[in-house]
């Protein structure tokens, strides 16, 4: 025990003079935290990589006395983590921020102000304000969005609905399902689907489902929680009738669509097991890289259909903003200054130039002048084609509250399982807005 | 005695269902080594499959270019320090609690029984907190003192058990031939408390090398991760590859997994030869 | 005559070696044990958005279904663990003492391995074996002609607790075997052959003798068993993530949900501290069963 504490103390001891060496040549750490592993086979992680080690070294150049110090931890529990230190106020300086944290963050006043640092970067006047606006709270902007996110694209093997007779995704409920009969007996799943992890049919499938049935302003008033919209609406309710109605007893998606995670539903699809699958706009880079030949030269893209008398618009597409970088608050001087450098540099315009030039993926800033179509690939073709030519409607995970979703997800899952009714899932997501708009 | 050299029936099944466990118990170690040769699509497939076609590159990745090799050193610190201090205490506290009377005794056993009952997610955001004021936030210190102070419960209780059934005639003896306090304890409840204390060793080494819910949020930087945080990046939000993933988790249980075959043979040993004779 | 002072220590030597000891628990267990308490008292989004309602969280939390079905699961699990696990270390343990086994050291070692994984590991083992297409489960029915118990197992919310609590038995066996086995050690074998020799067949030497002889131990795993299992999280958290919906959902992983996720902190904690009084019940009632079956002790 003595020892331990002689250790610890001479440890201090060092560390202490270390800082006073630090101080005396005005030496400025930033301390990152991001979700950008190397490696991983993901396209958006590559291009964010890339663009990072350019600009560290050629921030080292002109700024050497700031220090990045680097942690990438894995998505989801880098998020726990953030959580985590966002409750008891030890963030890093720079994170990812989701949308559906926004709220939360802002009253605890944790992320900084980077409207000025934002404005004056280069290239501002090209971001898209409805991506920024989900990351701005009274005129201040806390989080450069880096994405453009869409999350609900079918993706659809051509050759095989052809050969049942289709010769495209179907544009209406009655005809998929007869489909799915076809399918079924030839033993081929007609659309593959993972949702152990319980975020996605929400993310991929029912943001647009509901919408259009609700219609957008509805969302949005959701998202406001301003009580003008509640979850028992007769249209959100019709909304999980019908979504329960197409699943449960069908034929569908796979048997065991609520126990395998997407990245399995996935592979069925790739490897040719299944006609269709719903996924967001990662899916992309999946088909380049993982599908067999065949899968990968009739992949086409198409949209979930239209329901009869829906009050919202036509073949919208849930999609926006998903993720944005942030500063802490307590950031000050330099230290302010390299971060948002930081962020501006590689997250922002750069990232979204980037991934769009080069992949076709649109970001979240416009891009200027002239995009070379030449070296792209149909798929990117067709899904800059459905960014281009497609309404998008609010993804509910990243702008609905995060009480919100965690109530929605699991009865998700119970509604397709045909465990519980429609009504009682809309009592549950409203009981869990009512606790918010309480306050 | 003459052995019977008949086999009886009612001898044969309890033997059939221990080998049936035992190949389950260590079919997953199996399992993970084939499959760490196998590539991600192929895996994807048929997860059970033995590969088609056999990959070193999973082992490739894993030597090159993840952080496991380095973490492993961490979490060796770690764990071994863990482990000592974990067992130093438990062995006081269970000695006491085993030999002596005292008023707050059932008190004293329930104040440790919290440590145990408590979940540990509760305490992730104190925990934290209270190792940013102490200055020890992102260091592996900050580790230790966790899993040394959360390991205690387990020791105390059961050290103290086993200690209570050692005869107090041997204090007593040992006391007659002038043996001062110290030199018992450690001269001869010391050495009959080692398969215990090898028991609680391998429990806590285990639990410690596992553990992740405070590595992940107790530590910062990368050179700092443990075991079980570098394997965290071997997965991606949309992708998985599971057979890379495989490859490290061999890779960081082979060597703990070496080292407690090995020695749990001398322990077991140890523990059935019935060290504790009068 | 046993006299204290002949071999004891006195005071001022056991505070010097149990003290220090306790005052560093205090500070690294007790002390957050304590915050979290005062945090539960406080409706808390963040570092700054911080009110204080007295009980609020806790009355809130008696009508909380799910956190009683949660309460429910554990339970559940608690059941089925004693007997699975305990019961089966107890029994193997004994076996593992007896002439006619084979290859004892073998199983020894090779049953006490799956508690040196990972509980994720575990978890991402048994949904692979649990899997609807490949895994090892449903390849078994359909090969024994049972094609129509064919299902998702992890994805049907009946039954899915008694689905769940498979891996957790599997993998703990060993780990309670290894601790009777410690706890046989300490025993006087004269006693054992001595009875043998009696006649006493294996049932009679294990519920007069060895029973009795080690309540200790048996107090013990229980007090493991119930602590495990109440506050269990990581393999439910692999498999189901509590689901599907909220089937499989246990407090601990609701607590969890609720303070890091939902950013409800004085909720979740006010849950934390609902569960270890809770499990401190439960362990107070086992053990005065205990002592009503197995006769008196001190504990």
């Amino acid at each position: 025990m003595k020892k331990l504490l002689a250790i610890a103390l001479s440890l201090c001891m060092i560390l202490s003079l270390c800082t006073v060496f630090a101080s005396a040549e005005e030496k400025v750490e930033v301390n990152i935290i991001h979700y950008f592993i190397e490696d991983s086979g993901e396209t958006m992680n590559d291009v964010y990589l890339e663009l990072e080690a350019k600009f560290l070294e050629e921030y080292a150049v002109s700024h050497p006395n700031v220090k990045f110090n680097i942690s990438r931890i894995q998505q989801a529990q880098a998020e726990e983590k953030l959580q985590t230190m966002a409750a008891s106020g030890t963030l890093p300086d720079v994170f990812p921020l989701k949308g559906s944290l926004v709220n939360n963050y802002y009253a605890n006043n944790l992320v900084y102000d980077m409207t000025e640092f934002a404005e004056a970067s280069e290239g501002w006047d090209t971001v898209k304000e409805s991506l920024v606006g989900t990351f701005t709270r009274d005129g201040k902007i806390l989080g450069i969005p880096y994405q453009f996110a869409a999350t609900s694209i079918v993706f659809y093997n051509e050759e095989m609905w052809k050969e049942i007779g289709y010769d495209s995704f179907p544009t209406s409920w009655e005809e998929i399902q007869k489909a799915a009969d076809l399918f079924a007996e030839k033993g081929i799943t007609c659309i593959s689907m993972g949702n152990a992890k319980q975020w996605n049919f929400e993310s991929c499938w029912f943001s647009t489902f509901a919408d259009r049935f609700t219609g957008t302003e509805w969302t949005q008033n959701i998202i406001a929680q301003n009580g003008k919209a509640s979850f028992t609406d007769p249209e959100f309710i019709e909304a999980l009738t019908q979504f329960q109605k197409q699943i449960v007893g069908t034929n569908l998606l796979n048997p065991d669509f609520n126990a395998i995670a997407n990245d399995i539903s996935d592979s069925m699809y790739l490897e040719g097991e299944a006609a269709a699958t719903v996924e967001g706009y990662w899916f992309v880079g999946k088909v380049q890289n993982l599908a067999t030949e065949e899968v990968y030269k009739n992949t086409k893209i198409a949209m979930l259909p239209d329901f009869e008398g829906q009050k919202g618009e036509s073949l919208t597409s849930s999609g926006g903003a998903g993720y944005s970088l942030a500063m802490n608050s307590n950031l000050t001087g330099e230290a302010a200054r390299a971060a948002a450098d930081y962020i501006l540099g590689i997250a922002g315009k750069p990232y979204s130039d980037k991934y769009y030039s080069e992949y076709g993926t649109p970001g979240a800033f416009k891009y200027e002048g002239e995009l070379d179509t030449s070296k792209f690939d149909q798929i990117t073709l067709d899904y800059l084609a459905f960014c281009n030519n497609t309404t998008f409607v609010p993804i509910y995970d990243t702008s609905m509250d995060g009480s919100i979703i965690s109530v929605m997800n699991p009865d998700i899952q119970e509604l397709t399982n045909g465990t519980i009714t429609p009504e009682k899932m809309a009592e549950d997501c409203q009981k869990a807005l009512d606790l918010l708009i309480a306050g | 005695m003459k052995k019977n050299k008949k086999i009886k029936v009612s001898h044969v099944i309890p033997n059939a269902a221990m080998l049936v466990f035992s190949i389950s118990c260590i079919f997953p170690m199996i399992w993970l080594f084939y499959s760490s040769f196998n590539n991600m699509k192929d895996f994807n497939k048929n997860p059970i499959s033995l590969p088609k076609s056999i990959t070193l590159d999973n082992y490739k990745f894993v030597f090159t270019k993840s952080m496991l090799p380095g973490s492993i050193l961490n979490s060796l610190l770690v764990t071994v320090v863990s482990v000592a201090l974990t067992l130093a205490i438990g062995f006081i506290i269970g000695y006491f609690l085993a030999r002596y009377n005292f008023g707050g005794k059932k008190t004293l056993r329930n104040y440790f029984l919290i440590g145990m009952l408590i979940p540990i997610h509760a305490l992730l955001i104190p925990i934290n907190l209270l190792m940013r004021k102490l200055g020890l936030s992102d260091t592996l210190v900050a580790l230790i003192l966790v899993y040394t102070a959360f390991g205690i419960p387990l020791a105390v209780f059961m050290v103290e058990s086993y200690i209570s059934s050692i005869p107090r005639e041997m204090e007593e003896a040992a006391a007659i031939d002038g043996a001062s306090f110290n030199q018992t304890l450690y001269r001869i409840i010391l050495p009959m408390s080692v398969p215990i204390l090898a028991t609680v060793g391998i429990i806590e080494f285990f639990r410690c090398w596992n553990e992740f819910s405070f590595a992940l949020i107790l530590i910062n930087s990368e050179e700092k991760f443990t075991v079980t945080m570098a394997m965290m990046n071997f997965k991606g939000q949309h992708l998985s590859n599971y057979p890379r993933m495989m490859a490290g988790t061999f890779f960081s249980i082979l060597p703990v997994t070496i080292l407690y075959f090995f020695s749990s043979k001398k322990i077991m040993d140890g523990m059935v030869a019935g060290a504790v004779k009068g | 005559m046993h006299k204290k002072q002949m071999y004891g220590a006195n005071k001022a030597i056991r505070l010097a070696y149990t003290l220090p000891c306790i005052l560093f628990y205090t500070a690294l267990v007790i002390l957050p044990v304590f915050m979290a308490g005062y945090y539960s008292l406080y409706k808390m989004s963040g570092p700054i958005q911080k009110e204080f309602i007295g009980l609020g969280n806790y009355s809130e939390l008696l009508k909380d279904d799910i956190f009683w079905k949660s309460f429910n699961n554990n339970l559940f699990l608690c059941v089925v663990c004693f007997f699975g696990q305990i019961t089966l270390a107890f029994i193997g343990a004994s076996l593992l003492n007896k002439r006619f086994l084979r290859f004892k050291a073998l199983h020894r070692t090779i049953q006490f391995f799956p508690s040196t994984i990972s509980a994720a590991v575990v978890g991402f083992v048994w949904s692979l074996i649990f899997d609807y297409k490949y895994g090892l489960i449903n390849k078994l029915l359909k090969y024994i002609g049972l094609s129509d118990l064919v299902k998702p197992w992890l994805g049907v919310s009946k039954g899915i607790m008694w689905v769940v609590s498979v891996p957790l038995i599997w993998q703990y066996v060993g780990y309670y075997m290894i601790i009777f086995l410690a706890a046989f050690s300490s025993l006087d074998r004269d006693i054992f052959d001595m009875a043998e020799i009696d006649g006493a067949n294996g049932w009679t030497l294990a519920t007069k003798i060895t029973l009795p002889l080690l309540k200790k131990s048996i107090i013990v795993c229980m007090m493991l068993c119930i602590s495990g299992n109440m506050k269990a999280f990581d393999h439910i958290y692999s498999m189901t993530a509590g689901g599907p919906g909220t089937s499989s959902m246990v407090m601990a992983m609701y607590a969890y949900k609720t303070a890091i996720l939902n950013s409800r902190i004085g909720y979740g904690m006010a849950m934390s501290i609902g569960i270890l009084v809770l499990s401190f019940a439960i362990i107070l009632i086992s053990r005065a069963l205990l002592q009503r079956i197995g006769g008196k002790g001190d504990y």
